[in-house]
């Protein structure tokens, strides 16, 4: 009787445990079958090279650029560029988080006094970082302060835009709320506004991230002494074709790396869209 | 409490003639009643509840709390929203702690107080739940609480139950009558159920719409406490939720022949 039991019971779990697990499987594999288009490139470029189809000088194999990659690794050079760049990139990040949720959220609940930014904020934001690059070396110099400079202006925009967006679309009732309670302004920012549009702001951040990371690149090839920028910059003037595609390969590693990591602290914060019921 | 004289409400909208609201509105408010505003939709229910809450300014006539003009909402007059309008990023705690830390108030002394209010609203175990993790009735219970525990003057409430089935409706109008009775604080209501202005109310005030108008004040003289069952048995309370159903029908009937 029990033996029976047992055997009929696990011959309807285990089919359903092997299914489980081949799906999972499956989906993992999946996934990766969207990565399949580079290798592909990698060794069609490779073979390319190699074979004399393609100029190595001009787009030196992947096998000359990883091994481009590690000789700046084991020097030690590429981590004093990597860390310069992330240094400039997190001050300048940082200015342009404050400055721009402050202001987004500010002028999002000040619609009177947003009338008479906006149309500024329109007219400077067409105007490339790279357009500014001339100015801001006048401003201030070489170094570290054009380059935050740069990445604050660039990340500025997604940033404040969001924040300011975010801030116009809170939901009516909530200010009821808070004005029914006499909430002051300090609670009705902590436990109303920000929560409400932390969605919006989050968002804000990761764009202005990315934006803050090519700013920063583009800030380095022309008025900085270290950092991934002027790294690939000096490479070219030494004709290391190698060096500088090493040095992009790394530039789009971190860059994928802080909007993965944006998109975590996103997940953690566990942002939810504030709803109704 | 309240004094309302001669109170009318008008909308300017564009493109289309101004929207007389309410008109020729008199109406006293007596400290410690529950009083419910009960009319057809139209009829500006809404419009007054947010006159009494400072939300609107009346157009002619004046509104007075204690002799003052209401100037705009104050935490002397909390709310309760038909939508509940619970925050629900903040927990079941810091909701009701909202009006409180408005308030401003020792730490310990908020604890306590949320502690005291969720008990009264039998929702102890859920101070760290979320909004969308409870049912609309205990939501609803949540904001109740939310509205009493900064100790207003005045708790008004647009509407309460209508978003619930009717057994919770039920169950949530005897809950309100008890908390009413032991805060002896002044409770505004409106409702389109009359079963449920007549079980709460000491007096309830008929309007008819368009515009809004008062049509009649009675007064609810049911022996309290009620019980729950005389919603269904008592006959004087049948009565009462009679004479209410012929004028609230007749008032709708008045603005059809308009």
């Amino acid at each position: 009787m029990s033996v029976s039991e047992t055997s009929r019971y696990s011959t309807r779990q285990a089919p359903a445990v092997d299914r489980r697990r081949w799906q999972a499987i499956e989906a993992s594999v999946g996934g990766a079958r969207y990565l399949l288009p580079i290798p592909f490139l990698l060794i069609v470029w490779e073979l390319g090279a190699r074979l004399g189809y393609i100029n190595a000088n001009l787009f030196p194999p992947p096998t000359a650029i990883a091994r481009a990659l590690s000789d700046l690794t084991s020097t030690g050079m590429l981590w004093r560029d990597v860390s310069a760049s992330i240094i400039r990139v997190s001050v300048g990040f940082s200015i342009a988080a404050i400055v721009g949720t402050g202001l987004g959220l500010l002028l999002g609940r000040l619609n009177s006094v947003a009338r008479y930014v906006l149309p500024l904020v329109e007219l400077i934001r067409p105007i490339s970082v790279i357009a500014w690059i001339p100015i801001a070396i006048l401003w201030f110099g070489l170094g570290d302060k054009p380059a935050w400079f740069l990445i604050a202006l660039g990340a500025f925009f997604p940033i404040f835009t969001n924040a300011y967006d975010g801030a116009r679309s809170l939901a009516d009732v909530y200010v009821r709320v808070s004005r029914c309670f006499g909430a002051p302004r300090w609670l009705f920012i902590r436990q109303v506004l920000i929560p409400a549009t932390l969605p919006h702001i989050m968002t804000g951040l990761r764009i202005g991230l990315g934006t803050g990371w090519t700013c920063v690149i583009a800030a380095e090839l022309i008025s900085a002494t270290s950092g991934l920028g002027y790294m690939i910059q000096l490479a070219r003037t030494t004709i290391e074709t190698e060096k500088v595609l090493a040095g992009m390969v790394v530039i789009g590693l971190i860059g994928f790396a802080m909007n993965a990591l944006m998109l975590l602290v996103e997940r953690a914060l566990h942002v939810r869209e504030p709803k109704m019921n | 409490m309240f004094l309302v004289r001669g109170v009318s409400k008008v909308f300017e909208r564009s493109g289309h003639p101004p929207l007389t609201v309410l008109q020729h509105i008199e109406l006293d408010i007596r400290p410690g009643e529950f009083l419910t505003i009960i009319g057809p939709s139209g009829c500006g229910k809404t419009t007054l509840l947010n006159l009494l809450g400072g939300f609107e300014r009346p157009t002619t006539g004046t509104a007075l709390k204690e002799g003052s003009e209401i100037a705009g909402p104050g935490p002397d007059r909390t709310m309760v929203f038909q939508d509940y309008a619970l925050f629900p990023w903040l927990n079941v705690a810091d909701n009701v702690a909202f009006g409180l830390r408005a308030k401003g108030g020792a730490k310990d002394e908020i604890g306590r107080r949320v502690a005291h209010f969720l008990e009264l609203v039998g929702l102890s175990g859920f101070a760290n739940a979320y909004p969308s993790q409870l049912s609309g009735g205990m939501r609803q219970r949540v904001s109740i609480a939310r509205a009493l525990a900064p100790d207003p003057d005045v708790v008004l409430m647009d509407e309460p139950f209508a978003a619930l089935d009717s057994l919770t409706r039920d169950k949530l109008q005897e809950e309100l009558l008890s908390i009413w009775s032991q805060s002896r604080k002044t409770f505004v209501l409106i409702t389109h159920n009359i079963e449920e202005a007549v079980f709460l109310s000491d007096r309830i005030v008929v309007m008819r719409s368009h515009p809004g108008r008062i049509r009649a004040i009675i007064d609810i003289d049911l022996p309290r406490p009620r019980p729950a069952e005389i919603r269904i048995r008592d006959p004087l309370f049948l009565e009462h939720k009679q004479r209410i159903s012929d004028l609230v029908r007749d008032g709708s009937e008045l603005a059809g022949a308009h």
